[in-house]
């Protein structure tokens, strides 16, 4: 066995506690989303303490077309929660946090930091956490994620999901090339979500020589794990990988940690390409492998618009205590 | 949360947020039947190992005559609620052994971590790996024992991590985890255990089950019984309930759906015709089905032609058997 | 369930990237048969470049797999069960070369931008890169050689290695290939490492030596010629570079002036979808590659190729994949032929269509277009004919164009009863050489019920090409046939037409789908498709069938001055959202030769068009049409069509009063 580590990953309560945990600064994205704002509702409910909260605000989502969205957007203003706002791109995270660097925001070792990454776009987040990581040394680093019920579907039916619209550009996340030696296969592992053009895309463009396909699974309700699988079909069915299909909580990203390194150590020396389009929880996972293991590249589509509202309600909201190093 | 003896208390179940502007909108009609049975053939070969043909299918809309509403109506329902139906396949099941056992794992390690007497991490797994016995809940021709199996290969462990009789249990075992698959209520749970009960005392007791409900969690927890699961079932898994989330996005069909399943079900199993203990649910494992879903998808009563059978479990002894003619 | 446990989806795990050589070779087929510009010596032997294009799933990948040099030894190794390193020599000898396949893909070839640095930086990083991994291939292939004895002995380790050290830029002296392969790597992994770092900080790409174009590519491959004469002399250094179009214009600038100034002992096949190459510039400003001078060019997708021999190698394609499902071969179902049925049975097709319906004569409707020029109640009588309503709507089309309606029952009543003349004759012409199928599309029209597709015919045309849409048509309807109706998929052997259909329109949907997906013109793309799809469709249900089939449209596209849209069209090619027909033609008799295109077949269910090519007519645009046509929607016919029936409430009333019982 290797080294061992405990996770820490809890329910955020609702319930005023004696001693709500304390965070110095949330790191937390504008989103029209009910989840976008609920660990500011918990705080306010006294489940949490922030101090600060930087807030990432983005262009593209303020100003959608649709009213009751842009209303929904600027709900953080109904919470008292001491905002530091940062106008960004949602295309661009380097450049984001280029301009946070400029903030001069006291994100360091010693601060209680925490990432809501609910609202997030996964580019995003992993860009965050390596800067975190890389930059500013942290050595761990609290992350939100709230749950939703449901996710929007347009024509109410399981095949019509898509978290994003018109053209795709697959590339690799920005920090997260990986390492390919000439001899060595390569593996495309895909944590399938609910949006299956994106997994038959990535699989086309990046052409691996095996592919393993992880489903998150326990899911958040039952039915969510046929899900995936139905709108994966394609490259379940082209590149052989339905015979094979792996298993990873969907709202436990140690777990999928677990698995990435197990497959890792059964592949050899394969060259690992990681696809997180799954959920976020699972994408967390994926994170926290690459940046313990930087031979591994990280492959994302996208999008050229995302769409702003993606999932109905919020179910629970964890809190996972990520080590960095 | 830990209570003061380090058990874990399920906390309250988080209420809904209900305020989002962009509430879900009824989008009409069910899909048309050949969009439903294109989604249950891609479950059936994605994720339920082709284990069910369109002929199977074909063979139990044909139970639905047209008593409740129109025949044509009641096919589309029926089909709906199918295509909603959760199977497990095997595969699936022997990971939930895998997620449940971590999942206990995880909780005796952080309980541990917190003793005076901890060292580190590898030390603790050893020990709690040497102070623990699993066994099956219920007789061993009940499903806790078949799923012993499983969990004892998914998890790669000895023979001797299991117990050989409950009745000897050997002194320095500190924990004795029962393993089942399902509990819903925890009364037949508790049924079971109460006959143990000299047996276990001084020793913790817990039951690992792949899905179980908070309310069965938290009837257990009353008499020491830790319960841990790999899936809770919420209120969103029963078919009908406010938060079903087989409605989600069609609302208005749940009524028609209900009077469909319970008009039927009082055919089929008159005393629970929405499942045992009102269950509503709609889930089944690759070896058999829990009678706490709906008896429209696993009765054979009344010549009724079930779409995923549920294995009889006769309590007591059977003397009439179909053998045949010749043994 | 079925007991047939052996059985699974015989079109299941087709790319040719999951297939080790083994796999490779063993669904190999020969694709000279329709390929007819190039033999297969030539791959390997011909020195001037060669350029491969075609869209995805043609087989591009399969095809320059085959001839790399794991394959190729592969192939060796099973024609000589004992190969012996003399065995070897002699088959690469006789092969005239060695490939080395070689790819980077896309999401690798896009972080080479950006980031705060500039082009032409980035440019160096690349030709840099480029170098390396050339490099690297070789030393792949070297090693494997040393480990079958063929590289050894004074001149390979005092000569050559040394050299190559030297060339690599080692001071140290390498003992073997290995140390010069973890040397390459390890500057391989360098340049990784400084695109990772560059996001967040300011780094300098410093490596240990910077290699410049050529430097390594053509400079191991004379260090082979010079040291190794024996095994290299005569041996082409072949250089397979797959999916060519995912290069960007600059670094397609650094390989075209490799294509251009090939040096001797090496050449280049690059695999690229049509309109692959953004650029035919090169790093020297006046300086720019040609067809025909500079390579040659051999396309795998041939839209409009009648050939029976791609239809034979299509059959081939599936009896190999066939072959491999023990529950298929061994009751001799190996013959997707046989599954798909051969051609449609369009009479068939009609009759089920009209069976079962209360008011089966609603297709007489269309001759209310005539007003009270004829009686619909006597006609209706004349023209019948209950055995083959395609015959119906001939006569209903015959007497829309003039004919009267007893003239019309004659004559079909002598063609029926095989009687000779000049207008049997024609009717003749009409109904099994010009109309058939367009009859179909109006009869299903006025039944407000779709044309189906179905069999190995139609599944070839709906190919359009591109191998891959055969397998995955196939590989959708033996996934059909497999749950909705194994008995006849196992016992039988056949795949009902139906669940043929369901395939086709499926993934004709979903192909429709991705085109947005394209990146940066997926919109348009798919606004230029569906505008495209839906003036077609006019045509099909034009009663007068005006120009039947039509399904092709001409532009110049060197008269599309606007960059975007001109570079949109390109990518529309390129994506095979449409094709080109290979010769120019007339887009109406009267005009003059141009370039004529279709919309990718694989889309004609979703629309509801024919899957052949008539010829004929076509559509013609202008830059400002196809702008049009890529931004708005609705787009309409250029010739006015007149469609189904008079008015909405004839429409309207026989959907009342019709109704279907099965």
């Amino acid at each position: 066995m290797g080294e061992l580590q405990l996770y820490s990953m809890d329910i955020v309560g609702t319930a005023g506690s004696s001693s709500p945990p304390a965070y110095d600064y949330l790191l937390l994205a504008g989103g029209s989303d009910t989840r976008a704002y609920e660990i500011l509702r918990k705080a306010k409910g006294s489940a949490l303490l922030l101090k600060n909260t930087v807030l990432f605000d983005f262009e593209e989502r303020k100003s959608d077309p649709e009213e009751k969205v842009r209303i929904a957007y600027k709900a953080y203003e109904n919470y008292d929660c001491n905002v530091h706002s940062i106008e960004c791109s949602i295309k661009d995270p380097s450049a984001c946090l280029k301009s946070l660097e400029k903030n001069d925001l006291p994100l360091k070792e010693g601060q209680s930091i925490a990432v809501d990454i609910s609202c997030f776009t996964k580019p995003y987040f992993f860009a965050i956490l390596k800067y975190l990581k890389d930059h500013k040394h942290l050595s761990t680093i609290t992350v939100f994620y709230t749950e939703p019920i449901a996710y929007r579907l347009s024509k109410g039916f399981y095949k019509s999901y898509h978290s994003s619209e018109g053209p795709l550009s697959i590339i690799e996340l920005p920090g997260f090339p990986g390492l390919e030696r000439r001899a060595a296969k390569s593996l495309l592992v895909v944590l399938v979500g609910f949006d299956g053009e994106l997994s038959s895309y990535i699989s086309e463009e990046v052409a691996p020589e095996k592919t393993i396909v992880v489903n998150g699974f326990p899911s958040y309700t039952p039915k969510f794990k046929d899900v995936s699988m139905i709108n994966n079909e394609k490259i379940l069915g082209s590149s052989g990988a339905l015979n094979s299909v792996k298993f990873a909580r969907a709202n436990n990203p140690f777990e999928t940690f677990n698995l990435l390194d197990a497959i890792q150590k059964e592949s050899g020396n394969a060259f690992l390409n990681i696809a997180p389009l799954g959920t976020k929880p699972m994408a967390l996972g994926a994170c926290l492998f690459a940046l313990m293991n930087s031979s591994t590249r990280i492959l994302y589509p996208m999008p050229e618009k995302y769409t702003n509202v993606t999932t109905e309600r919020c179910w629970q909201s964890w809190r996972y205590v990520i080590p960095l190093k | 949360m830990k209570n003061q003896s380090n058990k874990l208390v399920i906390p309250n179940r988080i209420p809904v947020s209900d305020h989002s502007p962009l509430l879900a909108i009824d989008h009409g009609g069910l899909p048309a039947e050949e969009e439903m049975f294109k989604q249950i053939m891609l479950t059936v070969e994605t994720a339920w190992r082709n284990h069910i043909s369109k002929d199977q299918i074909e063979r139990w809309l044909s139970n639905f005559k047209g008593t409740v509403f129109s025949k044509n109506e009641e096919r589309r329902l029926a089909l709906w609620l199918l295509t909603c139906f959760v199977y497990y396949n095997e595969s699936e099941v022997r990971h939930l052994c895998k997620t449940v056992y971590h999942d206990f794992l995880h909780q005796e390690l952080s309980n541990e971590s917190k003793l005076p007497s901890y060292k580190d991490i590898r030390h603790s797994v050893d020990t709690i790996h040497s102070t623990t016995r699993f066994y099956h809940l219920g007789s061993p021709s009940e499903s806790g024992a078949f799923i012993l199996y499983f969990f004892r290969q998914a998890n790669d462990l000895g023979v001797e991590d299991f117990l050989h009789d409950i009745n000897e249990i050997p002194p320095h075992v500190k924990k004795v985890v029962f393993i089942d698959d399902v509990t819903l209520s925890g009364r037949q749970a508790k049924r079971y255990l109460r006959k143990y009960t000299d047996r276990l005392r001084g020793r913790e007791v817990f039951l690992l089950t792949l899905c179980s409900t908070a309310a069965a969690q938290e009837h257990l927890l009353r008499t020491n019984i830790t319960v841990l699961s790999a899936i809770e079932l919420d209120s969103r898994c029963k078919c009908f309930s406010p938060e079903s989330g087989v409605f989600e996005h069609y609302p208005s069909y749940k009524d028609k759906c209900r009077t469909l399943a319970e008009q039927y079900g009082r055919l089929l199993s008159p005393e629970c015709p929405l499942g045992f203990d009102g269950g509503q649910y709609a889930f089944s494992f690759f070896y058999n089905t829990p009678n706490n879903t709906l008896p429209i998808f696993w009765s054979e009563r009344r010549n009724w032609v079930p779409i995923l059978k549920r294995y009889r479990k006769p309590y007591g002894k059977v003397t009439s058997h179909a053998l045949g003619r010749f043994v | 369930m079925p007991s047939d446990d052996s059985y699974r989806n015989p079109f299941a795990e087709y790319n040719a990237n999951v297939m080790d050589p083994e796999k490779i070779l063993a669904f190999w087929c020969d694709p000279f048969s329709f390929a007819r510009s190039i033999s297969e010596s030539d791959i390997l032997q011909d020195k001037m470049p060669i350029v491969f294009m075609g869209g995805r799933g043609t087989g591009k990948t399969m095809f320059l797999k085959y001839f790399s040099y794991q394959v190729q030894i592969a192939q060796a190794s099973i024609q000589n069960q004992t190969a012996t390193p003399n065995d070897i020599e002699q088959y690469f000898k006789q092969m005239g070369g060695i490939g080395f396949y070689v790819r980077i893909d896309s999401p690798t070839l896009r972080s080479f931008e950006g980031k705060g640095l500039n082009d032409s930086v980035w440019s160096e990083i690349f030709s840099h890169y480029f170098e390396l991994t050339i490099a690297r291939a070789y030393l792949e292939v070297f090693q494997d050689l040393a480990s079958r004895g063929l590289l050894s002995g004074d001149s390979f380790k005092s000569n050559f290695l040394p050299a190559l050290a030297k060339q690599i830029g080692m001071r140290d002296y390498a003992s073997n290939i290995s140390n010069l392969a973890n040397r390459l790597d390890e500057e391989l992994e360098y340049v990784t490492s400084f695109r990772s770092k560059i996001v967040f900080s300011r780094v300098k790409f410093e490596p240990r030596k910077l290699f410049s174009s050529q430097y390594l590519s053509s400079g191991i491959v004379d260090l082979t010629k010079k040291h190794l004469p024996n095994l290299f002399d005569k041996l082409n250094f072949v250089i397979f570079l797959d999916e060519y179009e995912n290069f960007s214009a600059e670094q397609q600038k650094l390989v075209n002036t490799l294509v251009k100034f090939v040096r001797k002992g090496m050449t280049f096949r690059l695999g690229m979808r049509l309109e692959g190459f953004r650029t035919y510039d090169t790093i020297r400003k006046e300086e720019f590659i040609k067809e025909g001078r500079d390579y040659q060019k051999v396309v795998f997708e041939d839209v409009l190729n009648k050939d029976k021999n791609y239809q034979a190698f299509l059959v081939n394609v599936a009896k190999k994949r066939l072959e491999a499902i023990p529950a298929l071969k061994l009751k001799g179902f190996v013959n997707i032929v046989n599954f798909l049925g051969e051609k449609q049975d369009l009479e068939a097709e009609a009759k089920c269509l009209l069976k079962g319906r209360k008011t089966p004569t609603r297709h007489f409707q269309y001759l209310k277009l005539l007003g009270t020029r004829v009686d619909l109640a006597k006609s209706i009588k004349l023209l019948s004919m209950p055995k083959n309503p395609l015959l119906e709507m001939l006569n209903i089309l015959w007497v829309l164009r003039g004919q009267d309606s007893q003239a019309v029952h004659d004559i079909m009543k002598a063609y029926l009863g095989k009687k000779k003349s000049k207008e049997t004759a024609k009717y003749r012409m009409d109904y099994v050489d010009k109309y058939k199928l367009s009859l179909m599309f109006l009869l299903c029209s006025a039944y407000h019920t779709n044309k189906k597709y179905y069999s190995f015919n139609t599944f070839c045309y709906l190919s359009s090409g591109i191998v891959g849409n055969f397998i995955e048509l196939c590989r959708r309807s033996f996934q059909n046939a497999y749950f909705m109706n194994h008995g006849m998929l196992l016992n039988d052997g056949i795949i009902a037409p139906d669940l043929q259909d369901q395939a086709a329109k499926d993934l004709s949907a979903t192909e429709l789908q991705m085109i947005t997906r394209i990146h940066t013109y997926g919109d348009n793309l798919h606004c230029l498709a569906t505008n495209l799809g839906n003036i077609f469709r006019a045509y099909h249900t034009d009663i007068y069938l005006k120009y039947p089939e039509t399904n092709q449209f001409a532009i110049d596209e060197a008269l599309i001055q606007d960059a975007f849209f001109k570079e949109a069209f390109r990518m529309a090619i390129r994506w095979s959202v449409i094709q080109r027909k290979p010769q120019l033609q007339r887009a109406s008799p009267s005009s003059a030769r141009k370039e004529i295109y279709t919309l990718n077949r694989i889309l004609s269910p979703v629309f509801q068009i024919t899957y052949r090519t008539r010829g004929g007519f076509s559509e013609e645009y202008s830059q400002d049409q196809l702008k049009k046509l890529m931004t708005q929607s609705n787009a309409e016919p250029q010739v006015r069509l007149q469609s189904g029936f008079k008015n909405e409430s004839d429409s309207k009333q026989l959907e009342l009063s019709d109704s279907l019982t099965l």
